[in-house]
């Protein structure tokens, strides 16, 4: 891997540029989206698609400005790029190859219908390589001598992070919002006599996906602010940035109502207020601040997001026992999450 | 604390709690096999009492170690054994929480289907239990590692059975419906129920997708919390890897060549993945070898998992997208779960060398 050496006076202008580009990749997929959910899309040329794939060409655009500006500096080509960078080029090529081999896998097998989009291979391989691509900010941040200390500062790398989460968001779509409101509860079995084992089977699966979106959402949230807080010192309000502007896209792409776009948002301003006051130091993980904060992001997530629509859809079919332990284990997966990762002490 | 003075190798007191451990959980996994597929009438029955027997008997082992070292250490909780602290609360965590319990269940009554799972009684019962079953892995985390592969069996086991019980509480995403006999109706031939098996594949798609996450998400954990805390013998890997998957496996089977299919699916991803710690060395300090680790070992489980189907139940419904996508992801899952560690690792000099 190549060094220190890099051309890392012009990182300043570049990470915008790439924060900038990060948001309009993981924007123009919520947008294509939201297209796909509300209108018919029967070819490829239509405005959601240009945008996205504007944002990568954006990217691509900005990363030769980097090299070319590095170049005239006196850089070698190899060196040319701003430190951090490297897997912004790797993942600028991972699309390359990704976006190939999809076209080659849609005109053997066809194009893909409902979840096989999300499982297809070859989006996977374009996903990772956006992830790469993304990651370009949030490394150049932690590669400097002195890591960014306020929130102007860190912007860049926050609003990367909150892309890549977004973007993972992209691929679980169908485990972010619970379906806790009334008007998505399942007929009681016993409604429909002749459909009761349909009526049940259903209900299960609406339960399971439902508790499933409450884990995979607490880990990612908890995950994120974990990975950005053991890596440099938060500024304030950098976790309510990073919170917010990591789940407002899903939440208005997969939104039928304005109540559960503004219950996700006041949940996010929720965790991340928790997150900013517990001013976590990656100076000090051993402070019972961080198992603390692990267990109450998540939870006060969950308890806002819960209560906010039972205000705001008419309330939530969900039971008391769900409910409640749905926000415990919230919070406990969270609570491992810190304890499984985070800084180890081993005997020699 | 103590450590008994007993150097690296694994006390007694690892392998009675090891003991224990199997013992609770072969209870617990059995109990909620009977509930699911037989009707349990009474709470009188044989797999309460090797649940609670077991608990008794880890409760008993911890009471007698700390009477036997009182007296030289000169204090409770000088005389609990090093790393056994947190287990000494989770006897106290069962006890309260077994109180909660009955008051719970006096208030709102007895909970039915996924409600079981949640209860928050029932999960502080299962929290009480996870720190009880987990000290020989602070144990042996507070000792030099161990100079065989028997040595670091107490650890081994109860990480993985750690695993089990958040395997228990989320038994709904486990299984994941994928062989050609779960297959659901065919929309065309049952074609006046069409809009019902419609929603049916949605439901069962996405809870499919998001079973192939939680499980890459609970693997990847386990491999690389062993790997970071221990230099791990040949063989680790596919016992963590089997031991996490195979008491749930048995609670959800309805035959034995289900529960074949997860045991041989978990001991070719353990393989594979002691092969590249045998070979690579993964650690904190070889973070490409750890992120290999983190993407091989969950992505090996699903290959192996569909691979064996074909010969054992015909192949699966899933079509080439879900198939090859469910390998991509479960890599991809573990590779982020591998960065998440590399993060905290980094943040703080681990004492000692890796």
């Amino acid at each position: 891997m190549i060094g220190t050496s890099r051309a890392s006076a012009s990182a300043g202008w570049y990470d915008w540029l790439m924060a900038v580009a990060s948001l309009w990749l993981s924007g123009g997929i919520m947008i294509d989206a939201w297209y796909h959910f509300h209108s018919t899309v029967e070819s490829f040329f239509e405005p959601a698609h240009a945008l996205l794939y504007a944002g990568l060409l954006a990217a691509y655009v900005f990363t030769a400005l980097a090299a070319v500006s590095g170049r005239r500096r006196g850089y070698p080509w190899r060196l040319a790029l701003p430190a951090g960078y490297e897997t912004t080029f790797a993942g600028l090529i991972v699309c390359l190859i990704g976006g190939i081999g999809d076209m080659i896998k849609h005109s053997l097998w066809g194009f893909e219908q409902g979840f096989n989009a999300l499982l297809s291979p070859t989006h996977l391989v374009i996903g990772a390589g956006m992830f790469l691509i993304i990651a370009g900010p949030i490394r150049s941040g932690l590669t400097r001598a002195r890591p960014p200390a306020t929130l102007i500062a860190q912007l860049p790398m926050l609003l990367s992070a909150a892309s890549m989460m977004e973007l993972a968001h992209w691929g679980t779509q169908f485990i972010f919002m619970s379906e806790a409101e009334s008007f998505n509860a399942p007929l009681p079995p016993a409604s429909v006599p002749h459909w009761t084992l349909t009526l049940l089977t259903l209900q299960y699966d609406k339960q399971g996906i439902g508790l499933l979106a409450v884990i995979v959402q607490s880990i990612l949230i908890v995950g994120f602010v974990l990975y950005i807080a053991r890596r440099l010192r938060p500024a304030p309000g950098a976790a309510t940035v990073l919170l917010v502007t990591g789940n407002a896209f899903i939440a208005a792409a997969g939104s039928n109502y304005a109540g559960q776009f503004l219950s996700v948002v006041f949940a996010s301003l929720v965790a991340g207020g928790i997150a900013d006051a517990a001013r976590l130091d990656p100076a000090d993980q051993l402070s019972l601040r961080w198992p603390i904060a692990a267990f109450a992001i998540p939870s006060g997530y969950w308890t806002a997001m819960l209560a906010a629509l039972a205000v705001t859809m008419g309330g939530i079919w969900w039971s008391p026992d769900v409910i409640s332990g749905s926000i415990l284990f919230a919070g406990l997966a969270g609570l491992f999450l810190n304890a499984l990762t985070g800084p180890f002490q081993r005997a020699t | 604390m103590t450590n008994g003075g007993r150097g690296r190798q694994s006390t007694p007191l690892d392998w009675l709690i090891t003991l224990a451990a199997v013992w609770i959980m072969t209870g617990l996994f059995i109990d909620a096999h009977q509930h699911l597929f037989l009707a349990v009438e009474s709470f009188i029955n044989p797999w309460h009492l090797t649940l609670y027997s077991g608990a008794v008997f880890a409760a008993a082992v911890l009471a007698v170690t700390i009477a036997v070292n009182y007296r030289r250490a000169g204090g409770f909780w000088k005389a609990v054994p090093l790393g056994y602290g947190q287990s000494v609360l989770g006897v106290a965590g069962l006890l309260i929480g077994g109180a909660c319990d009955a008051a719970w269940h006096a208030v709102f009554g007895f909970e039915h289907q996924l409600d079981l799972l949640l209860s928050p009684p029932h999960l502080f019962l299962l929290t009480g239990l996870f720190f009880l079953i987990t000290g020989p892995v602070r144990s042996a985390l507070a000792r030099p590692d161990a100079k065989d592969l028997l040595d670091q069996l107490p650890m081994l086991i109860c990480l993985g059975l750690a695993f089990e019980i958040a395997q228990f509480v989320t038994q709904y995403g486990f299984y994941p419906e994928a062989l050609m006999r779960d297959r659901p109706l065919s929309q065309i031939e049952f074609h006046d129920e069409q809009f019902v098996l419609s929603v049916f594949l949605f439901y069962r798609q996405a809870l499919e997708i998001a079973i192939i996450i939680w499980q890459s998400v609970l693997l990847a954990a386990a491999i690389l919390y062993a790997c970071v805390g221990k230099r791990l013998h040949f063989g680790a890997i596919a016992i963590v890897c089997v031991v996490e998957k195979l008491w749930v496996g048995g609670e959800l089977s309805t035959d034995i060549a289900a529960l074949a299919l997860v045991v041989l699916a978990s001991l070719v991803a353990g393989a594979l993945g002691d092969v590249v710690v045998a070979t690579l060395r993964p650690s904190v300090r070889n973070p490409n070898a750890f992120r290999l680790l983190g993407f091989v070992v969950p992505s090996a489980y699903f290959g192996a998992y569909f691979a064996l189907a074909v010969p054992m139940f015909g192949g699966t419904w899933w079509d080439a997208s879900f198939v090859f996508g469910a390998i991509v992801e479960g890599g991809l899952v573990g590779l982020c779960i591998s960065q998440l560690y590399l993060a905290g690792a980094r943040a703080v000099p681990l004492v000692g060398k890796s």
